[in-house]
Order: C-alpha cells, then sequence, then structure tokens
C-alpha cells in the first residue's frame, strides 16, 4: 500500500471515529428525543412483571440508576419527587415514576421498590436479567458501565448517564431532562407531557 | 518574682499561642455540614460541607470517619457528557484563602456501611483528618434532599 493510500484510510477512520463518538456521547437537548429511541419493556418489580405499556395513559418519567449509587441517584429521585409534589393531585395522579436499576446483580425487585418507595410512595423500582438491562438501557440510549473500585470499599461503581426521561401518555418517549434540571425544569416538562 | 522567671514565663506564654503552634484542624474552617438520608434497604450514602482555608498554604483533606458508619472514604464525581464517574481519591485539594465546597454530584465524603438508618435532623458526628495529621470534629445534620 503507498504511503498516500494509507494516509488516507487513516484520515477516514478518524473521521468516522468521530462520527460514532459524536453520535455516542451527544446527548441531545433536552425536549428534543429522536424519534427512534425508548418503547416498551418487561422488567420485574417486587410485585410481579411489569411492562411500560401497563401505564398507558399516565406520563410516566422514568430514572436509571443503581441503589448503592450515593449521591448522584438520590439528587435526581429527591428532585423528581420534589417537583411531582409540587403539582395539583390531578396531575399527580397521572404520573408515574419509575425506577429502573442498572445493577441487576445487587439489586432485587424488593430492594428496588423499597428504594423508589422511599423518594416517593407511588414511584415502582424495576430490576431484571443484566440483558434485559441491557436491552432497555440501549433503547433509551443510557450509557452505563460497571467500573471496579480497587482498595474502595464499594467493589464497584456504575458510570452511568443521569437523566429523567419522561413517556407520553401513548408510550413514547417525549423528553430527556439532564441531571442538572432544576425542580421548575421537571414541572415543566412534566405540565407539557400531561397536556398532550 | 524575679526578672528571669518573669521573662521565662512571657516567652513561654507568646510560644504557647503562637500560629507556630496552630495545627491545620484549627486552621481550616468548616461550614454547612451535611449527611445525606438514604433509603433504609442501602447502606451507602454522601456527607457535604464547605472548607475555607484562610491560611496562605495549601492544605488537603486526607481522610474522615464518623461512629455512625463502617467507612468513609474521599470522592469525586467526572461529568462527562451526562455520564456521571464516580472515583475514590487520596485528598481533597484546600488551596490558600479559598473555599472548597463539597456537594452532589462532586466532591463528597462517600459513607459506607451506615450501622442505623439516618432520618432528617440526625446529628452525625463526622472526624476530619489533614495533612498534618491533625483531626477535627464536626457535626453533620441530616437532610432529606
Ligand atoms: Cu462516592
Amino acid at each position: 500500500m503507498n504511503k498516500k493510500v494509507s494516509i488516507t484510510i487513516q484520515v477516514l477512520v478518524a473521521i468516522a471515529l468521530g462520527i460514532w463518538l459524536s453520535y455516542y456521547f451527544n446527548s441531545p437537548p433536552p425536549g428534543e428525543a429522536p424519534l427512534q429511541l425508548g418503547g416498551d419493556f418487561t422488567l420485574t418489580t417486587a410485585d410481579g412483571p411489569a411492562s411500560l405499556h401497563d401505564f398507558k395513559g399516565k406520563v410516566t418519567a422514568i430514572y436509571f440508576g443503581y441503589t448503592s449509587c450515593p449521591d448522584v441517584c438520590p439528587t435526581a429521585l429527591y428532585n423528581l419527587a420534589a417537583a411531582i409534589n409540587k403539582m395539583t393531585p390531578e396531575e399527580q395522579a397521572q404520573i408515574q415514576g419509575l425506577f429502573v436499576t442498572l445493577d441487576p446483580e445487587r439489586d432485587t425487585p424488593e430492594k428496588v421498590g423499597e428504594y423508589a418507595r422511599h423518594f416517593h410512595p407511588g414511584f415502582i423500582g424495576m430490576t431484571g436479567t443484566q440483558d434485559q438491562i441491557d436491552q432497555v438501557a440501549q433503547q433509551y440510549l443510557v450509557i452505563h458501565k460497571k467500573v471496579p473500585m480497587p482498595g474502595s470499599e464499594q467493589e464497584y461503581a456504575i458510570d452511568h448517564s443521569s437523566r429523567v426521561y419522561i413517556v407520553g401518555r401513548d408510550g413514547k418517549l417525549l423528553s430527556m431532562l439532564p441531571h442538572s434540571s432544576t425542580e421548575e425544569d421537571t414541572i415543566a416538562y412534566l405540565r407539557e407531557a400531561l397536556a398532550k | 518574682m524575679n526578672i528571669k522567671l518573669r521573662t521565662l514565663l512571657a516567652s513561654a506564654l507568646l510560644l504557647a499561642t503562637s500560629p507556630l503552634f496552630a495545627t491545620v484542624a484549627d486552621d481550616i474552617q468548616v461550614v454547612d455540614p451535611m449527611i445525606r438520608v438514604v433509603p433504609p434497604v442501602v447502606t451507602t450514602t454522601g456527607a457535604f460541607m464547605t472548607f475555607y482555608n484562610p491560611t496562605d498554604t495549601e492544605h488537603f483533606l486526607v481522610g474522615a470517619s464518623t461512629g455512625v458508619a463502617k467507612k468513609v472514604e474521599l470522592h469525586m464525581h467526572i461529568h462527562d457528557n451526562g455520564v456521571m464517574r464516580m472515583r475514590q481519591i487520596p485528598h481533597i485539594h484546600l488551596p490558600p484563602h479559598k473555599d472548597k465546597r463539597l456537594k452532589p454530584g462532586g466532591l463528597h465524603l462517600m459513607i459506607y456501611g451506615l450501622k442505623k438508618p439516618l432520618h432528617a435532623g440526625d446529628k452525625v458526628d463526622i472526624e476530619l483528618e489533614f495533612d498534618d495529621g491533625s483531626r477535627k470534629t464536626v457535626t453533620a445534620t441530616a437532610v432529606k434532599r
């Protein structure tokens, strides 16, 4: 292979990698979830299997995390619960909060259930097999990676995207709220979803 | 009292109150320490506070412990395009004449093995250790947020 061709290939590979990386890491702005994202799934709760379509007619707010997450997950879930609690009882009755664990190895259905209910009595915790969780995470473009923590009390942590996904009454993904969203942002997006 | 003795006493007093004897723990100010209430089903939580280093020298928080849990570690988060990556770190840098804020999603004290569930308003003593080996205890308030 001559030098020119090899450089061209290197450039092409670099461009392809760049496109792939930007696709992989750029989260769309809130409120503009790409159409192909989201969709139905069935996982396990403390009361047996549950699917996203079970909540049809309601607006669902989904958060992906793990129970031994000390900091990021509680921040997001306290914020979501506080936002919902500030809405009217009629609005609240039409919103379902779901917590999906990214750590099925440690998080049993009972554990995720209790965890979710701590933040809001109406929240439902969901777990599944690793394959099921990976599948749902992929549908919603949730990046998650188990990271060993040598020397720490915790054997591993899970790097993960921290967003609230708002799904409309028809089961379609409407918006993805970044971790930095305020209570007011969350209320605004929930109201927008309720109005649809 | 003779003059010699009086001078000796005076210099002893001066030495005892001199800044040469102040430890890092004496110097560093800690504001608003809090510990997060987590679901009773989990035993890991985080503690947050703001440090102020009023001295001309940089200092480091090198460790922490508490009677209410098995272990306390120093941690940070790296925000990488919406992905939160938590890592253990050896120390927290306290630059001269600056605030250093520990807060959710950033630097935090990671607390493992809570011996019993916390409730909002509980007071929890946390012992902080600095680079010169000096220690100080702060009382964190348990918050549900
Ligand atoms: Cu941590």
